[in-house]
């Protein structure tokens, strides 16, 4: 038989261990929450973030736009309109077949000039038309301009979200920025190609080049910090290649899905 | 009448559920109220039959409280847990079956004056299992909280290790009593169960106080 000692020792021994192990229990359960709440919160900060450039790329979208607009009014619809203008007042009383045609010209392309530039007032367009005809659109512009030849290629038939679409798009418009403000290029390539397993966006230009060491030291370093960022919330990295008189490549590059 | 140290702690909980009713309202945790009042009227019964009235038996007391607190925790972790569909049947039977069960022991097996410790130990084992499952819905939810900063934390806390540490000491209830087992001259029970009611109401207190709070955490709902 054992003694009354022994047996009180024995039930204080597992009420000590049955509450012990209800309270490791229990931070156990607070060590977890603290740990998923770090979780949710940077879940939520990411969030913020893609939330924020989307905000601030659309801005920057529905800008340049804008932009667009009143260049093509001022620069073009308004000239053409004027010169139809100029025409009619020196129109004598029975104007000539040739004249009336050339007049009839002006004011049709200020027309086509006016339903291009309505279309483009849309910035929905990503959205609507899709991440790749948008693209092509752009291309379409800057190769409109006579100034540079454009190539596009899309080997994988490249698919985004809608969101990541207009920020991606924003990006390719900042990088086309930069060609024709400081490249001297006369040839743009775009491609999309999948390569090991990740898809890759390249943007290649046949201009000046740079030394990619000095980026840092000059303005332009603040744009491609930007793009940097802009990649990174949309789950890519960017890389940068460069050479004097060997034109650029930047390549915007999607981590493994 | 000597009220024992832990007496008050049950009392400041019950004070304190009645001046947090509003916050308690708001988290759905208003049974706390009357399971408060069922604790402290118990105590409070036990202490002057037996100062003023010379009772040495006051067990039909805690049979009572056993009997009438099983519906009231069952009903609170209802609230809590806001079970759906099946689980929702499942549960309201199993409360059911188990308070009728209880009320069968009490009027036909183990009687009134007899301390119902196949009842005691049933109702630890389904608030400790309630509690533990409380608890892991809270940790796994998907909102931002602290769960140090939770009312239900406190009262699922509370009750889990209040009962580990009855489940042994309210078990042995009956054998503790006829062997006479004793610490530092004092009965085994008595020793033990005031530390662990120190635990449960102020836990609960410390849970009342949260509910007060404005700010409103989430609820697993």
């Amino acid at each position: 038989m054992r003694s009354k000692e022994e047996i009180v020792f024995t039930i204080i021994i597992v009420i000590v261990i049955l509450v012990f192990l209800a309270i490791m229990f229990l931070v156990a359960l607070a060590r977890h929450n603290q740990r998923r709440n770090t979780l949710v919160f940077e879940n939520q900060q990411i969030k913020k973030d893609f939330e924020q450039t989307l905000l601030n790329t659309r801005l920057e979208i529905q800008e340049q736009t804008l932009n667009h607009i009143s260049t093509e009014i001022h620069d073009n619809i308004g000239q053409v309109l004027s010169l139809a203008r100029l025409q009619l007042n020196t129109l004598s009383t029975n104007p000539g077949e040739k004249d009336i045609d050339y007049t009839d010209n002006l004011l049709e392309k200020a027309i086509t000039d006016l339903r291009s530039l309505s279309h483009s007032l849309n910035t929905n367009s990503i959205k609507e038309k899709g991440f790749t005809p948008s693209v092509l659109k752009l291309l379409e512009q800057f190769e409109k301009t006579g100034k540079f030849k454009t190539f596009f290629y899309d080997e994988i038939n490249f698919d985004i979200s809608d969101d990541q679409g207009i920020i991606l798009f924003r990006i390719i418009q900042e990088v086309l920025n930069n060609i024709v403000k400081h490249a001297q290029a006369t040839e743009i390539q775009i491609r999309i190609e999948e390569i090991e397993g990740k898809k890759i966006i390249s943007i290649i230009d046949n201009g000046s080049g740079f030394d990619t060491k000095k980026i840092e030291s000059i303005n332009q370093g603040i744009g491609i910090k930007n793009i940097t960022s802009r990649a990174l919330v949309i789950g890519a990295k960017l890389s940068l290649f460069s050479q004097l008189n060997q034109g650029t490549t930047v390549r915007i590059i999607f981590k493994n899905e | 009448m000597e009220l024992s140290y832990f007496n008050y702690f049950q009392y400041a909980a019950l004070i304190s559920s009645l001046i947090f009713f509003k916050g308690l309202r708001r988290y759905q945790a208003s049974a706390m109220i009357p399971l408060m009042l069922v604790v402290c009227i118990v105590e409070t019964l036990s202490k002057i039959l037996k100062a003023y009235y010379g009772f040495t038996n006051n067990h039909f007391l805690y049979n009572i409280y056993i009997v009438s607190s099983t519906p009231l925790y069952f009903y609170m972790f209802y609230n809590f847990l806001d079970p759906k569909g099946k689980f929702k049947k499942i549960y309201v039977g199993v409360s059911l079956s188990v308070t009728i069960l209880f009320f069968y022991n009490l009027f036909f097996f183990e009687g009134f004056f007899r301390f119902n410790t196949l009842a005691i130990i049933f109702q630890q084992f389904f608030t400790t299992l309630l509690s533990v499952f409380l608890l892991f819905r809270l940790a796994t939810s998907q909102a931002y909280f602290k769960l140090s900063s939770h009312p239900y934390f406190w009262i699922a806390a509370g009750i889990l290790i209040f009962s580990m540490g009855t489940l042994v000491v309210l078990g042995l209830n009956q054998y503790i009593r006829i062997n006479n087992l004793t610490i530092v001259n004092k009965s085994l029970y008595r020793a033990i169960m005031p530390v662990l009611n120190v635990i449960l109401y102020s836990s609960f207190t410390y849970a009342f106080y949260l509910c007060a709070q404005k700010k409103k955490l989430y609820l697993p709902l």
